[in-house]
């Protein structure tokens, strides 16, 4: 049974939802304000946080940033539907995943599910264990990113977009191949998540030297991992 | 203007045209020689009493009698001429001459002489005063300094002096409190009246305080609404959010009995949420003055990224949205708002195409614009009714209850992202029947397009 750590300042909210969760067979606690929201996340004791960007004392992005480096349970973020700016802040602050709110329960249940299974992925060791392409090493054991022997420091879902995306390297991969192979999920109308992920690791890798595009927007498609000397030959 | 007119007039017909003294100056210009001569004054004593009106603007001589005139100036030919004719006719003493104390024994009438001659014996030498009283003719008259063109000119610098004041002072806050409603009716509410006009003490100030103050009730009526709709969606969030679970815990429990039901429930409570959303980011919007962030965006690329959204909502219901023509073009603004802008028009054009018709899209570019047109093969709208579309909820008939409802809040969305992009949208009928939507846009221009643009 996995353990879920519920934190939001609508009491009855948490009540209801954490009456369904059980029944879908997760063992939930709440927290309904921030403060405590991170003295419990800091426990370790979950496989996944639930977190709420409005709530009192510390809200969602606080508790994130304040959680980062000290514990990396995945966090999925609800957002106030109609508010973009929040769930770009959300994202680019490193949660591996967003649902807008009011959510549906069952797409809840299933991005939690998606979420678990990428973790539990990522934490079997891997048969080939580095990659390179063009000046980017990966290391899908150590889960560590080179770029021209300097570190790059990812998120475990950034990881998990890139990894997906360099296995197609110099093909172009669309959105819905994107979002199952590194999200482990379907993509959804009006799901920029993995957009959003995209832009983060494309700002943490920089261009090529030559000012080229590491990864490119195929308009309408997906996106592509530029390999130069397949370019420079072809 | 008739105020200059008639400070003109005034000042022309305050002027007379006559060259000499005034009858008085030359009564008095008399009575100094006869004080002279009974001094026996002698002719270097006259010629400095004469050489101090050497410089006036009226010319007065004394000629003695070989004609020469005492200031060696050149004497007028015509009072010459009236001299020779006029008979030597020697003073017996001085009694002509008004006595001090006395009024003038010459009347006005021999003063206004148009030539006027004065015999004047002084210290037993014969000698004449001359002064020239004609009357000013033709260009002398006209270019003396108090002719007419002369007090013309000065009429026009006075009285345009006036003007100009007097206009600076009524017009021009006149003209400021017209820009200022301009502003206020453009939805500038503060500071919207200028600090001159309202720190005024007369009724041009009055009247600047009174828009000041109906700007404030407006304003705070507009905001008002505004902060009910946000409110109010705000406040909606939260029940739809444990309905929303409780309605999962029902389909948990349902075993399948009630599913349908419960189906149909989620299917409202889902348009509910929408509606709340897009209330949301419309109040949002309307607290927006300017853009926020601004970048270079391809604004094809992103109607691309619209059209194939788009597209892929209209196959559930047998329609299409095709981009008939594109064109490469860059804009500045926020590429998210934008494509909700454009997504927000497109859903509305494939709501109301009748089934198996397609909404057609393109994009076209002038020297500083874009055109991007939505056309769908609906019933259009009355064409009364065009500019109201963009109000939020707005119906094109009240007691229709059609299917889709009323246009809701993505054309008001739509509306005023466009306009935060500096630009305009303008809903037509096309002659077959559909609905034209036709997004202006300023054109960024400067901008190469080989370089790289966020999408």
């Amino acid at each position: 049974m996995y353990r879920i750590l519920l934190a939001d300042d609508d009491v009855e909210l948490c009540r209801l939802l954490t009456e369904y969760l059980t029944a879908e067979n997760f063992d939930v606690d709440s927290a309904y304000d921030g403060e405590t929201a991170l003295e419990q996340a800091l426990t370790g004791n979950y496989h996944i946080i639930v977190l709420d960007i409005m709530m009192p004392r510390l809200n969602g992005l606080e508790v994130l940033k304040k959680m980062q480096g000290k514990v990396d349970t995945p966090v999925i973020m609800l957002t106030a539907r109609g508010d973009d700016i929040d769930r770009i802040v959300g994202l680019e602050m490193g949660a591996d995943d967003y649902l807008p709110k009011p959510c549906n329960p069952r797409e809840l249940v299933a991005r939690l599910r998606a979420l678990l299974r990428r973790v539990e992925k990522s934490l079997k060791p891997e048969k080939e264990s580095k990659k390179a392409v063009g000046d980017l090493t990966i290391s899908l054991t150590e889960r560590t990113v080179l770029l021209e022997r300097q570190s790059v420091n990812l998120t475990s879902t950034e990881f998990n977009v890139l990894q997906a995306l360099l296995n197609h390297a110099g093909e172009v991969v669309d959105k819905q191949k994107l979002t199952q192979e590194s999200l482990l999920r379907k993509l959804t109308p009006h799901d920029r998540s993995i957009d959003m992920h995209l832009s983060r690791i494309r700002k943490k890798l920089g261009n090529y030297p030559d000012g080229g595009q590491r990864i490119k927007t195929i308009r309408g498609i997906g996106y592509i991992y530029v390999v130069q000397g397949l370019a420079a030959e072809g | 203007m008739a105020l200059f007119g008639a400070s003109s007039a005034l000042l022309v017909a305050h002027f007379k045209t006559v060259q000499g003294p005034k009858p008085l100056q030359t009564a008095r210009l008399l009575r100094h020689l006869q004080g002279m001569m009974r001094r026996n004054a002698d002719r270097e004593l006259i010629s400095d009493w004469l050489r101090q009106y050497q410089d006036d603007v009226f010319k007065i001589y004394i000629v003695d009698e070989k004609g020469d005139e005492l200031l060696q100036r050149v004497v007028p030919e015509a009072l010459l001429q009236a001299l020779k004719e006029k008979p030597p006719m020697p003073l017996r003493g001085f009694s002509r001459f008004s006595r001090p104390g006395m009024p003038p024994l010459m009347d006005r009438a021999e003063l206004e002489q148009p030539l006027f001659i004065k015999p004047v014996v002084l210290n037993g030498e014969l000698f004449h005063l001359l002064i020239d009283n004609r009357r000013l003719r033709g260009l002398a008259r006209l270019f003396h300094p108090f002719g007419i063109a002369g007090r013309i000119v000065i009429a026009f610098i006075l009285s345009g002096a006036i003007c100009f004041f007097l206009a600076s002072y009524l017009i021009i806050p006149i003209k400021k409190l017209q820009s200022a409603t301009h502003r206020i009716a453009g939805g500038q509410f503060s500071d919207s009246i200028q600090a001159e006009i309202i720190a005024r003490k007369d009724e041009i100030g009055d009247l600047g305080r009174d828009f000041e103050y109906m700007a404030k009730r407006i304003e705070s009526a507009l905001l008002s609404q505004q902060r009910l709709l946000r409110d109010v969606s705000h406040e909606l969030r939260s029940p739809l959010a444990r309905l929303q679970i409780a309605l999962g815990l029902a389909h948990q429990r349902s075993n399948g009995l009630i599913e349908p039901e419960l189906d149909r429930i989620e299917l409202e409570v889902e348009r509910l949420n929408d509606l709340v959303a897009q209330s949301l980011s419309l109040a949002r919007l309307n607290n927006q003055i300017q853009l926020a962030e601004k970048k270079p965006l391809n604004l094809n690329e992103i109607l691309i990224q619209a059209v194939l959204d788009a597209d892929y909502e209209a196959q559930e219901k047998q329609c299409r949205v095709v981009l008939a023509e594109s064109a490469q073009c860059t804009i500045l603004g926020d590429s998210t708002l934008m494509l909700s802008a454009l997504e927000n028009l497109l859903r509305n054009a494939v709501n109301y195409t009748p089934v198996d018709t397609q909404v057609e899209v393109s994009i076209e570019l002038s020297d500083d614009e874009i055109v991007v047109t939505i056309s769908d093969q609906g019933d259009g709208v009355p064409e009364e009714s065009l500019d109201d579309l963009f109000k939020p909820f707005f119906r094109v008939d009240e007691a229709r209850t059609h299917l889709n409802g009323g246009y809701g809040i993505g054309l008001a969305i739509a509306e005023r992202a466009v306009h935060l992009h500096q630009g305009r949208i303008q809903a037509s009928n096309s002659e077959n029947g559909g609905l034209i939507m036709r997004i202006v846009l300023p054109l960024l221009i400067d901008f190469p397009l080989g370089q790289a643009v966020e999408k």
